[in-house]
């Protein structure tokens, strides 16, 4: 349960991501998924030339984090500028393409540039313990939903109650109109493709010091899981994200105990399936119609 | 008579191509007549996706998944039933045409990239289906199917189907599938049932994967599931899109380079993917319109005397 | 003053739609006898463009029902109803960019004259035949209005008013029986517009067809339409002939009146 409540909140911080850039360009940005994946890299390698690998402590390890997370802010930013911006008037379909072509240029660098697969230290010590009988709580999953919980209400805050929070709000609405009322709208978009890629690079050290591994397509499989989710919740919709992230963890480990895991990607693929066929707008999305 | 010029050309393509693989291929490299194998059966599998994407402007990112369907289907009824492998091959097209109608009519409502999306899901659970399926070699992959893929037959295929998609292109259905890629409501207004449009389009474009997909299989002897992931798919719409939307022979042009240049620059085969995403990005920033646009080869050439639009 | 309830062609009753909390049309009634020219006017956001989607099923009514030619539209999708006999332009005109002036109004000929896909497949005779059919009926059609000239050309390069004409020539290719003309005469200098009614006037007396037609220039629609309905915050406030219309103190009120002082 607690184990499903991690992945969930995992896949919800990614898929934060996801949906605040769709509400604010309307663009799946599929290279998400590999700044993900390299937030992941850039926590290992932070860790080692810091030297928190050998000598983890707390404040380190927030520090790896947090420098992952500004590395990635950083990376967001760039490939929004550079390959997403000039490409703000052509047609949808052309800064999808362009998307799916920044996705794989960097898992393609990712693979030439860090192998196969790496192992990921052990950066916070990890135990088990069990409070009730058959309630097991593995300190990962405190650790990690302590974290997401810290995270989601930075972005609450930021998103409800700061300046860039309603110019963020105002953008999704109607870009043009907030354009014209004099919102830096480019400035907008920059600062949420920062933060976006920041919630994925946290996302990124707590699943690493979970599972012990990275790997350059773990943002391919990741990342789809993200999106999925955040289709769940409606795509555009902040608190959409959370409820669908944390839904999809709950299915698939509840799932995965029941059938065998191989079956476990069709999940998430046969809930997207569904969910976009039969309910478009996702579970607390809004619908749009075409204007004739 | 000037009705069945076409059909002349294609009858003289096929005699050549079979004098060729009588008196040439067999002197010819091995590794060359690879090379022109896989660049045939990427064709079909390009053909396909210009339709679907290119004329009717419906974003699929699951060809690769109706590439495993025909290929499954060609390849597991070969091997349990012994029927011709050319047959099953045909078979196979029509197993994927069916589940291309079975993916379409239900997602074809949708639009955009909601469509790419869904395209992407049906590709990934197909793939799923098959590991799944010991009938089908699960993950370990069907293996011992017969060699029948040869430089005549891939390429008889290949001359078949571009006729096929030429004349499908040529004619009302083909109008109507560019309506509704440049405006659906208009198309809606004129009567025409926009949903029923695309997913004729989805279907013929599944067969022409799917046929490509069997001949993979016939080639290799074998088939894995990991062959028709999604990079797969994504692999044809670089193809398309760097050729031109909207042209035919344009992708089939890009499709070719795009096989053969990794094949013949062996140093450059393992960035192959790089090269593909930065030609990808490269394309879009500076012509999103791709090679030839809209235009076809005939437009810039005076073949047209001879072979018609669209060749 | 009603023309009899069987003889009507569109028959708006009582219809209404809201958009979330939004009325945008409410109690709206249009009686549309065949043959007639029929005006549908209105202040800017009166919901004019509204009503023509609803009719042709991009939008469904929340109240009221919509009855063509004897049976009901409501529920109807938009291709169904257009295969009923609506045909209709667009007030931000919607051609296909991206294919010929001809092949637009062959795209609309695609109902009456082609074949199976697999006789265009397999080019059979038929194939040939309805090819032959199409183009000659295309070519006819576009020298009435006189695009032949540009039958090969991009649509996107047509100068404005060849895009209004052309996108007519395409809504009447698929035979309606009713027309919807959605400000065809927009952006159109005084004379342009003058020529266009005259030509809308010319396609209802020779392809027999019913226009329903939007439009701004109040003189213009005094000028051609027979009958004329006046739409005002989404409902309808008058119909009847021109001279009723235009002494209708309702009607003064909510738009002649203020149109009629600001244009001297």
């Amino acid at each position: 349960m607690l184990n499903g409540l991690s992945l969930g909140a995992i896949y919800a911080l990614i898929a934060l991501g996801y949906t605040m850039v769709y509400g604010t360009l309307q663009l799946i940005n599929f290279a998400h998924g590999e700044v993900y994946m390299i937030g992941a890299f850039a926590s290992l390698y932070l860790a080692r030339w810091t030297g928190v690998e050998e000598n983890p402590t707390l404040p380190g390890v927030a520090l790896v984090g947090l420098g992952a997370m500004i590395f990635c802010a950083a990376l967001g930013m760039t490939i929004e500028r550079v390959a997403y911006r000039p490409l703000r008037k052509s047609s949808r379909l052309n800064i999808l393409i362009t998307a799916i072509g920044v996705s794989l240029l960097l898992q393609n660098l990712g693979l030439m540039m860090f192998g196969a697969i790496q192992s990921f230290p052990t950066l916070l010590p990890e135990t088990q313990w069990e409070p009730l009988p058959g309630l097991h709580l593995r300190s990962t999953d405190v650790v990690t939903l302590s974290v997401t919980l810290v995270l989601m209400f930075g972005l609450h805050h930021l998103v409800e109650r700061t300046q860039f929070g309603r110019a963020m709000r105002a953008v999704s609405h109607s870009r043009d109109t907030a354009a014209m009322m004099g919102i830096p709208v480019d400035r907008v978009v920059s600062i949420t493709f920062a933060v976006g890629s920041a919630l994925a690079a946290a996302a990124a050290l707590l699943v690493a010091m979970d599972k012990h591994s990275i790997r350059p397509d773990m943002g391919a499989t990741g990342g789809l899981k993200a999106f999925v989710a955040a289709v769940l919740g409606g795509i555009g919709s902040i608190p959409g994200a959370v409820a669908g992230g944390f839904l999809l963890g709950l299915c698939e480990t509840l799932v995965s105990g029941y059938l065998a895991s191989t079956w476990r990607d069709a999940i998430a693929f046969g809930v997207l399936i569904f969910i976009l066929l039969f309910r478009p707008a996702g579970l607390l999305g809004r619908s749009t119609v075409e204007k004739v | 008579m000037k009705h069945a010029a076409v059909y002349l050309v294609a009858a003289v393509l096929i005699a050549a191509i079979w004098a060729l693989d009588a008196w040439v291929i067999p002197y010819s490299d091995f590794y060359i007549t690879n090379i022109v194998i896989k660049i045939g059966y990427n064709l079909l599998a390009v053909m396909g996706l210009a339709l679907v994407l290119g004329f009717t402007g419906q974003f699929s990112l699951g060809h690769a998944g109706f590439m495993a369907v025909g290929a499954y289907a060609a390849g597991a009824l070969a091997l349990h039933t012994g029927l011709p492998p050319m047959l099953t091959t045909a078979i196979g097209g029509l197993a994927a045409a069916l589940a291309g109608l079975v993916v379409g009519l239900p997602s074809l409502r949708l639009t955009g990239d909601y469509l790419a999306v869904v395209t992407l899901g049906f590709n990934g659970i197909i793939i799923v289906i098959i590991q799944n399926t010991p009938f089908l070699g699960g993950a370990q992959g069907l293996i011992g199917l017969p060699l029948a893929t040869t430089f005549a037959t891939t390429w008889t295929w290949v001359v078949i189907g571009g006729l096929f998609i030429r004349n499908v292109l040529n004619s009302p259905t083909g109008r109507v599938l560019r309506a509704v890629r440049d405006n659906e409501i208009a198309t809606r207004s004129l009567g025409i049932n926009t949903t029923h449009a695309k997913v004729v389009a989805f279907v013929i474009g599944a067969f022409w994967a799917g046929v490509a997909g069997a001949l993979i299989g016939f080639l290799n002897s074998s088939l894995f599931p990991a062959q028709f992931q999604y990079d797969r798919s994504i692999e044809l719409v670089a193809m398309v899109v760097l050729g031109g939307t909207g042209s035919l022979s344009g992708p089939l042009i890009a499709g070719a380079a795009l096989t053969a240049l990794p094949e013949l620059l062996r140093p450059i085969a393992e960035y192959r993917m790089v090269l593909y995403s930065v030609l990808l990005i490269v394309m879009m920033l500076v012509r999103p319109t791709g090679l030839l646009g809209s235009r076809e080869l005939s437009d810039l050439v005076p073949w047209r005397r001879w072979f018609g639009r669209a060749v | 003053m009603d023309a009899p309830s069987d003889s009507r062609l569109l028959d708006l009753q009582r219809v209404g739609i809201r958009f979330g909390g939004l009325r945008a049309v409410s109690d709206l009634e249009i009686k549309l006898v065949p043959g007639c020219l029929h005006g549908l006017i209105g202040p800017n956001g009166a919901g004019k463009t509204t009503v023509f989607n609803l009719i042709t099923g991009i939008y469904r009514p929340t109240e009221g029902d919509i009855h063509f030619d004897g049976t009901s539209l409501v529920g109807e999708a938009p291709d169904r109803i257009a295969k009923r006999g609506i045909g209709r332009t667009f007030q931000n005109i919607r051609l296909f960019a991206g294919m010929s002036v001809i092949e637009n109004v062959k795209v609309a000929m695609y109902r009456h004259a082609a074949g199976s896909l697999w006789e265009s497949v397999l080019r059979m005779p038929r194939y040939w035949r309805d090819e032959a059919t199409i183009h000659r009926e295309a070519t006819q059609l576009l020298d009435t209005f006189g695009l032949l000239s540009v039958a090969d050309l991009g649509a996107e390069q047509l100068p404005y008013g060849a895009r209004r004409r052309l996108e007519i020539a395409r809504a009447l290719a698929t035979r309606p029986k009713l027309l919807l003309l959605d400000e065809p005469a927009a952006g159109m200098n005084p004379s342009e517009a003058h020529d266009l009614m005259n030509l809308v006037r010319w396609v209802r007396d020779s392809f027999g067809v019913s226009i329903l037609l939007i439009e701004h220039h109040m003189p213009v629609v005094m000028g051609i339409c027979e009958r004329i309905t006046v739409l005002d915050q989404g409902a309808s406030i008058a119909e009847g002939s021109p001279r009723e219309i235009q002494n209708d103190p309702l009607v003064i009120e909510a738009y002649l009146g203020a149109d009629v002082e600001a244009r001297g």
